[in-house]
């Protein structure tokens, strides 16, 4: 039988256990670098196809773009009309005397149905109309001076003044607010 | 001892070379991957972006092919007095209405750069005339907005005296670059080109069609 002769002392001999954690670690190093490069591998791949892909898509916006710059006239139509409809809508959006005038036509259809009774002036401002009516008779005054009050569309009916002349009648002054 | 810590010198050592690779690889690689990863998804949104542009600019003249010059006019650049002073002589002639002392004041420059012009005129006619012409301010062009009327009924004949403003806005100084994202019309936007469209010009405009005709860059 052979026999194995150890000629290093015993001392400087590496003990068995070392031995063996050695060749754990260098197990562990090898699987280490095998997934180090599988993870080089892929990344590198990954990197290479987000780069094609974006090249691709970046390709594609340049076409878009040239659409866009054929499609120029509209462009411009767009943002001009776009411009103006917002001034449009800051315009609309102003004081104006529009719906007072439109409320007014109320009091004129109102005092066409009084009889002896007439507008003598009228002063339409925004959310504010003041008037003056001359009416014949005490009789005629309160004819118009009923349904007057009761005008729903505007918030405030004061009568602002109450004059009498012996030969034109009374003539009131009214104010009407919204 | 000595002898044991040469025998793990060298695996020792290769694990240490194999953990800085290995930081170095994640640090470098994912930094990279995640930088064109981001410009991917940014050019993907430029891309949805462009072809939601391109879509709406090709139907934007179906929408507005024959409302802009209504627009132009509904609130001119320049010009909004003479168009307003035509409107009123217009007006004036249908509803019978006697003119005078017809006056433009000075242009005062408004916020949201709208700038207005008061335009005064003394009127004369019978009652229903007159609240007709004055109503029909509503539905002209350029756009107008009654600001007071005064009104005397003597011997059957009424004399106003009126205020009214007209506006002018300047045009657009830039164009917005290809990229920017635009919006469609709103449902309002649509509704107020219709009226518009419906409103009575001016007397020395007529619309063009716009179809073919190339406009001048407005931006240049």
């Amino acid at each position: 039988m052979e026999k194995k002769i150890n000629l290093i002392p015993s001392e400087m001999a590496v003990p068995p256990k070392t031995i063996k954690v050695g060749k754990l670690i260098y197990k562990i190093a090898t699987i280490g670098s095998i997934i180090l490069v599988m993870i080089v591998t892929l990344s590198i791949s990954a990197f290479i196809y987000f780069k094609f892909e974006l090249g691709k898509i970046n390709s594609n916006n340049d076409d878009l773009k040239s659409q866009i710059l054929v499609l120029e006239q509209s462009d411009q139509k767009l943002i001009l009309t776009k411009n103006r409809l917002a001034k449009i809508e800051v315009i609309k959006s102003m004081p104006s005397i529009k719906d007072d005038l439109i409320k007014f036509n109320d009091v004129t259809t109102l005092l066409s149905t009084i009889p002896e009774t007439e507008l003598i002036d009228v002063s339409i401002q925004p959310s504010k109309t003041q008037f003056s009516v001359n009416s014949k008779n005490s009789s005629s005054f309160a004819e118009f001076l009923e349904p007057i009050s009761k005008l729903t569309k505007y918030k405030n009916v004061i009568l602002s003044s109450f004059n009498f002349n012996q030969n034109s009648g009374i003539i009131s002054d009214l104010l009407m607010q919204r | 001892m000595n002898s044991e810590f040469k025998h793990l010198v060298k695996p020792i050592s290769l694990i240490i070379i194999l953990l800085v690779l290995f930081l170095s690889i994640f640090k470098l690689g994912f930094n990279q991957i995640n930088l064109i990863m981001a410009k991917t998804n940014e050019s993907k949104e430029t891309q949805r972006l462009l072809t939601s542009k391109i879509s709406i600019l090709e139907t934007v003249n179906e929408t507005i092919a024959n409302d802009i010059t209504y627009v132009d006019i509904a609130l001119p650049s320049k010009g909004s007095v003479l168009y307003g002073l035509s409107q009123i002589k217009k007006q004036a002639k249908i509803y019978n209405v006697i003119i005078s002392n017809l006056k433009a004041g000075v242009i005062n420059l408004g916020e949201n750069g709208v700038s207005r012009n008061s335009l005064t005129f003394d009127a004369q006619g019978e009652y229903n005339e007159i609240y007709s012409f004055l109503s029909s301010f509503n539905k002209v062009l350029p756009l107008m907005n009654l600001d007071k009327v005064k009104m005397d009924m003597t011997d059957n004949v009424t004399h106003a005296a009126v205020t009214v403003s007209v506006y002018s806005a300047d045009l657009p100084q830039k164009i917005p670059s290809v990229e920017e994202s635009i919006d469609d019309f709103s449902e309002d936007e649509i509704n107020t080109l219709r009226s518009i469209a419906g409103y009575e010009l001016p007397e020395f405009f007529e619309p063009t069609p716009t179809e073919s005709e190339a406009r001048p860059n407005p931006f240049e």
